[in-house]
């Protein structure tokens, strides 16, 4: 019988499997953010409105509407004018938090 | 040549042209440059060869202020001094470090950077590190393969180069004990700079040793290079009895005190697990032997704001420098690892952890093939040097307590400020900022956003400076330009004493490059 070297072998199951790499995320924000975990987004958003009770999100927030990649160039630029906020000592963008806000909301 | 300071007899006078006061790095790297210069050197260490217990009890003392639990451990008395136990990393001060900076007071040096340039690029020789060379493309890091942010313009890569680390006793000891201009007196405690009647000259030295023996050095220039604390202590105790001191007609002499921060201070999720962080050496990967050594010598790279950044948020100098924490697929990849290299000491366990991550693992190999990122990386744990900023009240002070050879023993009153603390959150909020901006994850800031509390982890590290501060103005500063103590024809200092910023540079090479341009400045003026 021919014999696969041990590490050739190693390398073809990785190309094998490497299309089913699971989500990176790991932990409640980066879930969150993802969008990956609805629960992780709704702690977020909660724990946001407590932080800023007085931002009034007036029904949807406009960024709920957008495509993904739009709400991504939000968030750059949030970051990058310093709209931020500061959430159980994470500190997101004023979009990505409103939006996990709005997660919250809607239960 | 060495001569044991305890075998001097009572009362005998040294007469001496050069008396330095410390065999550190400063000490030693200024003795060296008179070895054919033509003047008899006097060089005073407390302690021996080797450590000793009751010479190291010598530098206790008491801590008033935020607490300073470092003074028997973080110095060494003994011949060599803190190059002892020195960790080696060395950079130079930054352009900006010594530059005056809107909104950041007690700022500016005397000097500039170019000013120290020549000297940088001797004591590299000194601490045997490679060329005069800091931009980390030369050194082999490939810029366009540093992940965003770190790749400028707010924040960017820098570098360290690492010493062997030189410990100069045993690097330089040889010499100076073959060397006939320079005497090295062991065991011999500096107890009182004593000077003239007009004060304008240090006349003499009083020295002791714990073997109960006294005796003097007289010297036409002198030399302070005890370090940060002791340098200041001595000044205190010296002069007219029950004056203010040497050098402290102003009572500037130990105020100041600094220390570089040391601190954990965020967390950034990584949004990639296999963002390219092979740029940054740090300690984790040097202690798997992955240096980057072009010129076969060890560096280490950091991130740190850049100059422009720091003006406009007037920010002090800091180094960020992280450790990772993987995705737990990482266990699976250790085995397969330990698999391959033929290192494993339970296989059976390891080809189980494989299959439990059997992902993770192959990915691993592929990766390996391919040659790029290797390890998933979840989080890096964020760990700041940060510059401290000068505070007059942060202090070294002569207590009632005295030690062994009846010296007064230092009290340290090391303050931080606000202005510290919101320093050190801006920091945070340029990195969190930063990392969202671009996308490579989002910081959690891993203190409270407070003035005064910092973190648990927070110390001061063994980097003494600022306590005979160098300034132009002598209502400002202890020494001028040339490390030469205001009002005093004939003292100078070659320690981290004389920074008046800190900046975030290990201190050593500084000191260094110093006490070879004071080396020079000494000579040229006995010429």
């Amino acid at each position: 019988m021919m014999r696969i070297p041990r590490r050739s072998g190693l390398c073809g199951a990785a190309l094998l499997l490497f299309a089913r790499r699971r989500p990176a995320a790991a932990d409640d924000v980066k879930s969150a953010l993802l969008f990956a975990d609805p629960a992780a987004a709704r702690a977020i958003g909660a724990a946001y409105l407590r932080a800023y009770p007085n931002d009034a999100l007036r029904g949807v927030h406009p960024a709920a509407r957008l495509p993904r990649a739009e709400i991504a160039t939000r968030v750059c630029d949030d970051f990058a004018a310093g709209r931020v906020a500061m959430v159980n000592g994470w500190m997101l963008s004023q979009t990505e938090a409103r939006l996990c806000a709005m997660v919250y909301l809607a239960g | 040549m060495f001569v044991d300071a305890r075998s001097i007899p009572e009362g005998t006078v040294i007469e001496s042209d050069l008396c330095i006061i410390g065999a550190g790095a400063a000490g030693i790297a200024l003795a060296r440059e008179f070895f054919s210069a033509g003047l008899r050197v006097s060089l005073l260490e407390s302690g021996g060869l080797e450590f000793e217990e009751d010479t190291q009890e010598l530098y206790d003392g008491k801590s008033i202020g935020r607490p300073f639990t470092t003074l028997t451990t973080s110095r060494a008395r003994e011949f060599g001094g803190t190059t002892n136990f020195w960790g080696g990393w060395s950079l130079p001060l930054d352009p900006i470090d010594f530059e005056p900076r809107e909104g950041l007071p007690y700022r500016g040096w005397p000097i500039r950077r170019t000013d120290l340039d020549p000297w940088y690029a001797q004591a590299h020789e000194v601490v045997q590190i490679g060329p005069y060379e800091y931009r980390p493309e030369k050194w082999g890091i490939r810029l366009d393969e540093i992940p965003a942010p770190f790749n400028g313009p707010n924040l960017v890569c820098r570098m360290l180069q690492c010493s062997p680390p030189t410990r100069f006793a045993a690097v330089y000891g040889s010499a100076l004990k073959q060397a006939s201009a320079v005497t090295v007196f062991l065991h011999a405690n500096a107890l009182r700079l004593i000077d003239d009647e007009a004060g304008r000259t240090v006349s003499e030295l009083a020295v002791a040793t714990l073997g109960g023996n006294r005796f003097s050095i007289r010297s036409k220039v002198f030399v302070l290079a005890a370090g940060g604390i002791e340098t200041a202590r001595l000044l205190l105790a010296s002069g007219k009895p029950e004056g203010p001191g040497l050098g402290n007609g102003n009572g500037l002499v130990g105020r100041f005190f600094m220390v570089h921060l040391e601190y954990g201070a965020s967390t950034v999720a990584v949004a990639d697990p296999y963002t390219d962080f092979r740029f940054c050496t740090n300690e984790l990967l040097n202690s798997s032997g992955l240096y980057y050594a072009p010129f076969g010598l060890k560096f280490v790279t950091f991130v740190a704001v850049a100059e422009d950044r720091m003006r406009a948020l007037k920010l002090p100098n800091c180094k960020y420098r992280w450790t990772y924490t993987y995705e737990p697929e990482m266990s699976g990849i250790n085995a397969l690892r330990r698999l391959l290299s033929r290192s494993s000491n339970d296989m059976t366990d390891d080809v189980l952890e494989v299959a439990r991550h059997i992902g993770g693992a192959g990915e691993f190999a592929f990766r390996k093939a391919m040659g790029w990122p290797l390890f998933p990386v979840r989080a890096i744990n964020v760990h700041m040097t940060s510059e401290p900023l000068p505070n007059q009240e942060s202090r070294i002070m002569l207590g009632d307590d005295r030690d062994a050879l009846g010296m007064r023993r230092v009290v340290v009153d090391w303050r931080l400020t606000a202005e510290d603390k919101r320093a050190a959150l801006a920091m945070q909020r340029l990195l969190g900022t930063e990392v969202g901006r671009t996308g490579l994850g989002r910081l959690r800031l891993e203190m409270t956003e407070d003035d005064t509390t910092w973190p648990d982890d927070l110390f001061g590290d063994q980097h003494h400076m600022g306590t005979t501060r160098m300034d132009a103005d002598p209502g400002k500063g202890v020494v001028n330009a040339d490390c030469r103590v205001h009002g005093l024809s004939n003292l100078y200092v070659a320690s981290s004493s004389v920074y008046p910023t800190a900046g975030a540079a290990n201190p050593t090479l500084t000191i260094v490059a110093l006490a070879l341009r004071l080396a020079d400045h000494i000579k040229k003026k006995q010429a």
